[in-house]
């Protein structure tokens, strides 16, 4: 998990939240009110919002629109999060069944991580290298 | 490990000039987000559910009343799909394909094996890899223990039982607090209306406390705490079933009495029902039994 997690508030706009998920490289950001955790933004929220490709929208209109939706009007109103000590599969198997590309990690309500899937990749990584594991096939989905 | 090892089915796959809504409506029936685009048996290209998404009307009105959505009808999956995808030959290892995944931001890959697709290998599957490793990890073989309780104060002795042996293996520990089941509440049974409200409400309350009881139980380790109601050990049963637990833990009652009868019951039926070893833990003589 990362600490001090990057976050949004419920006010800011569809089009702040792609620039953010575009520069941190993230795929989903949580959203806080204050430093309590109320949601989670995915890239897939952002995608259902755009406007189609067959849209009379030029492209600086299209940006424009994006700028003037509060995120809140996407986010979907649950929120599932972990606890620190939520153990690692506990949470993978979260983020396959509900589909997160991201999880904040929380303490009581109030926000204090965020784990991706790109940590995850990354654990995987480093797990089959240092320790190569008998070849046994797993299931995929 | 190499990724062939991921590929469980031939890959579904679909054609450049299949419509785009056939293309979406094959994704919802197999439950996938990715179809590799095949043309005359050669990888041309990647549809991703995502990329549909994008290219639909928008999910807000403001947005979509620009939108044109009698140009969507007439699409292709040409018009929408990922040209040129990263394939990658099924002797790739995983941890590669992991690495890949998360440098290049690739949602899934095409596995093609001498020109022809032999699967598609997504993020999904890769962390399902993880997830079988990290359970793999338990010298022992007990991943998950359910620690069964209720208030009586030989439950906690289970709880304890159950974090000993976690600490000790590894094993993850979750605490299940059954409830009995609404109509089975004593001196309920025919209650209508305003009783309902006023037993749903003690209900909620009696469940909150078992949550604050488990957790102080808990101490600082890590232990889930869940709640559920029903038949005693239906539920212990069916829920160590979706927690793909290995052990249960559950309390034994003292020896005399209609309480031990019916803790002894409990273990009877569990022993039929549960999909793996229910231990009860006894009052006298267990060392160290009581937190």
């Amino acid at each position: 998990m990362r600490g001090e997690p990057i976050a949004m508030a419920p006010g800011e706009s569809l089009g702040q939240a792609s620039r953010l998920m575009a520069r941190h490289r993230l795929g989903a950001v949580p959203v806080v009110r204050g430093s309590a955790l109320v949601g989670l933004i995915a890239a897939a929220d952002l995608d259902r919002a755009h406007p189609s490709t067959a849209t009379t929208l030029t492209f600086g209109e299209i940006h424009g629109r994006l700028d003037r939706v509060r995120i809140d009007r996407v986010v979907p109103p649950a929120v599932t999060a972990v606890g620190r000590s939520t153990p690692l599969v506990d949470a993978i198997r979260l983020m396959r069944a509900r589909r997160l590309a991201a999880l904040p990690v929380a303490q009581g309500d109030r926000l204090v991580g965020l784990l991706t899937e790109d940590d995850l990749l990354e654990v995987l990584a480093a797990f089959l290298d240092e320790d190569p594991p008998p070849d046994h096939p797993r299931g995929g989905d | 490990m190499k990724i062939k090892t991921l590929l469980t089915r031939p890959a579904i796959t679909t054609e450049p000039a299949t419509p785009l809504r056939d293309a979406r409506a094959l994704m919802h029936r197999r439950g996938i987000r990715h179809l590799p685009v095949i043309d005359h048996h050669r990888l041309v290209g990647m549809l991703a559910e995502r990329d549909v998404e994008r290219v639909d009307v928008s999910s807000i009105p403001e947005i979509a009343r620009h939108d044109w959505p009698l140009a969507l009808a007439g699409l292709v999956v040409a018009d929408v799909m990922a040209r040129d995808p990263l394939a990658l030959h099924p002797e790739t290892p995983v941890a590669e394909a992991a690495r890949l995944a998360r440098d290049r931001r690739v949602d899934a890959f095409a596995v093609v094996d001498c020109d022809e697709i032999a699967g598609v290998v997504t993020r999904s599957d890769l962390l399902a890899v993880l997830s079988g490793l990290l359970e793999h990890r338990h010298p022992t073989g007990l991943g998950h223990v359910l620690a069964a309780t209720s208030l009586r104060p030989g439950s906690r002795r289970a709880l304890g039982e159950a974090l000993r042996i976690g600490a000790t293996t590894g094993a993850r520990v979750t605490a299940l607090h059954v409830l009995p089941a609404a109509g089975r509440m004593p001196g309920f049974e025919g209650a209508t209306g305003e009783d309902v409200v006023a037993v749903e409400r003690v209900r909620r309350h009696v469940a909150d406390e078992a949550m604050a009881a488990l957790r102080r139980a808990g101490g600082g380790q890590a232990v889930r705490c869940e709640v559920a109601e029903g038949p005693l050990a239906r539920e212990i049963a069916q829920r160590a079933e979706e927690l793909e637990a290995d052990l249960i833990v559950i309390g034994s009652a003292a020896r005399r009495g209609v309480l031990g009868r019916l803790v002894a019951t409990l273990g009877d039926r569990l022993a039929r029902l549960a999909p793996c070893p229910v231990l009860a833990v006894p009052r006298i003589g267990a060392r160290g039994a009581s937190r």
